[in-house]
């Protein structure tokens, strides 16, 4: 597969129609990630909607220091603080606490016959934002640790300590959930 | 070897940026913590959980996204063809001024010689018959007549300004013209017309105006912008302007409106400017874009 940074630099040339192969690699992680993030289905594709428009008008801003996917999802993660920002001006916004309801409700209609991706879901919902992220931004957008610290512009020890802090914390909720001391 | 240095392995191993099996060292650091272990066994299953069942964005937003993706391309299009007219047209600008200036000067010398040779027949004729010292007198008069034949033509510069006013009246009225088509190609080509002028004519300038609070396509709505920013004078618009830039829905066109605004207006104009876009809600990329204008304003 030709490199998506390779290919980002040709729409940025010009050849806007290499957007759809863009796209058509990371709609499916991206909407996960918004989804996960707590936004309902509609919402999440609004949001992957938004972000692939931004990369066309800012396709000049990619300036190939960084992955591909680092710079989508810096945009991505800009493009849904813009939409809350935007909404609570219009009184709209839901808080924290009703969109992980949300996430928890859609999962819970999403997942009926499996039992045990319910109970991951409904652990990883029930983390702080910040670790939440760092899980969903590795596990469903498949970045690396580089690119993680980047995009939350901390130091790369100090995301590893978050990263096994978060792990712990999703471990333990899970336990919970499932009343098992081990899995 | 430590828990970190382990579980930092298996995420790079479940996103396939590691080698898939642990190293002799590590395996036995497994093996004397089965805490870790465990964990390890946890982010498996976490990471491989529900992979074949993964929730899939709909096929409206695929729809969606080929739909802008072919916008865009439309107005990639459009903008490539905004961008080929003008040089299309200077192509032939020269020609037809160069043609018509072939035209002015022929009917000018033709005219100032045939008058020129009459009276040099009629005073030769009268000069030829009293005697040799007439007959050297005119000819240094034919030699001092011929000299300023060469010479510019008094009136010449007046009348080249006045064919160069006449080629732009033509390009106004062109333009004019163009600008009243249905598609967004067509009044493309008129606002490129338009920027062959100096943009004086004041029914051209104002239908320029007013079709960028109005024209449905962002390209020509660009287009005008980038003409206005070479008339001479936009002074007598700037209140319009201003409020077009406050009431612009398009983020890009509304940022090149303030560019156009924060390069040619005056201060109270930017003042003002500044003013009215602080009361409204605005899109987050003219915000950004606004405060790195006000940043470089400061360096």
């Amino acid at each position: 597969m030709t490199d998506e940074k390779e290919i980002m630099l040709l729409v940025q040339a010009g050849q806007i129609d290499k957007l759809a192969i863009l796209f058509e690699n990371n709609k499916g992680k991206l909407f996960s990630y918004f989804l996960r993030m707590g936004n309902n289905s509609a919402l999440s594709e609004d949001l992957v909607q938004e972000t692939f428009m931004k990369v066309l008008a800012y396709r000049s801003s990619f300036n190939g220091s960084s992955t591909f996917s680092s710079w989508l999802y810096g945009i991505a993660r800009n493009t849904s603080a813009d939409h809350y920002r935007k909404t609570r001006h219009s009184r709209h916004y839901e808080d924290i606490d009703e969109i992980e309801v949300a996430g928890e409700q859609s999962l819970d209609q999403r997942m009926e016959n499996a039992q045990q991706d319910e109970m991951f879901a409904k652990s990883l919902a029930e983390l702080a934002p910040e670790q939440r992220e760092i899980i969903i931004l590795s596990r469903f957008g498949q970045l690396n640790y580089q690119d993680i610290a980047a995009l939350l512009d901390c130091n790369l020890n100090t995301l590893k300590s978050k990263m096994r802090n978060a792990i712990g914390k999703l471990h333990d909720g899970y336990r919970k959930l499932s009343g098992e001391t081990s899995l | 070897m430590n828990y970190q240095q382990v579980i930092d392995w298996k995420l790079a191993q479940l996103n396939q940026q590691s080698e898939p099996e642990p190293s002799a060292e590590m395996q036995l650091f497994i093996a004397d913590n089965p805490g870790l272990a465990q964990e390890l066994s946890f982010i498996s299953a976490f990471w491989t959980q529900g992979e074949q069942q993964q929730q899939q964005p709909s096929q409206a937003l695929d729809s969606r996204f080929y739909q802008m993706l072919s916008q865009a391309q439309s107005v990639q299009r459009e903008m490539e063809q905004l961008q080929a007219l003008p040089q299309s047209k200077q192509a032939v600008k020269p020609s037809a001024i160069t043609r018509l200036t072939a035209r002015l000067t022929a009917r000018l010398t033709a005219r100032l010689t045939a008058r020129l040779t009459a009276r040099l027949t009629a005073k030769l004729t009268a000069w030829l018959n009293p005697g040799p010292m007439m007959q050297f007198a005119a000819l240094g008069l034919v030699f001092t007549l011929g000299f300023n034949l060469n010479q510019t033509v008094p009136g010449n510069d007046n009348n080249m300004a006045g064919l160069q006013q006449q080629v732009s009246s033509l390009s106004s009225m062109v333009a004019l013209s163009m600008l009243q088509q249905s598609t967004a190609p067509e009044r493309l080509s008129g606002v490129a017309y338009s920027k062959q002028t100096d943009l004086s004519n004041p029914v051209l300038m104002a239908r320029l105006i007013e079709m960028l609070g109005k024209d449905e396509s962002s390209a020509v709505r660009l287009a005008i912008i980038s003409s206005l920013s070479s008339a001479s004078s936009i002074t007598s618009h700037e209140a319009q302007l201003v409020s077009l830039a406050v009431n612009e829905d398009h983020a890009l066109v509304q940022m090149e409106l303030c560019r156009l605004l924060l390069s040619q207006a005056s201060e109270q104009t930017k003042t003002e400017l500044f003013k009215q876009l602080q009361q409204t809600d605005l899109d987050a990329d003219v915000e950004e874009f606004l405060n790195q204008i006000t940043a470089r304003s400061f360096i």
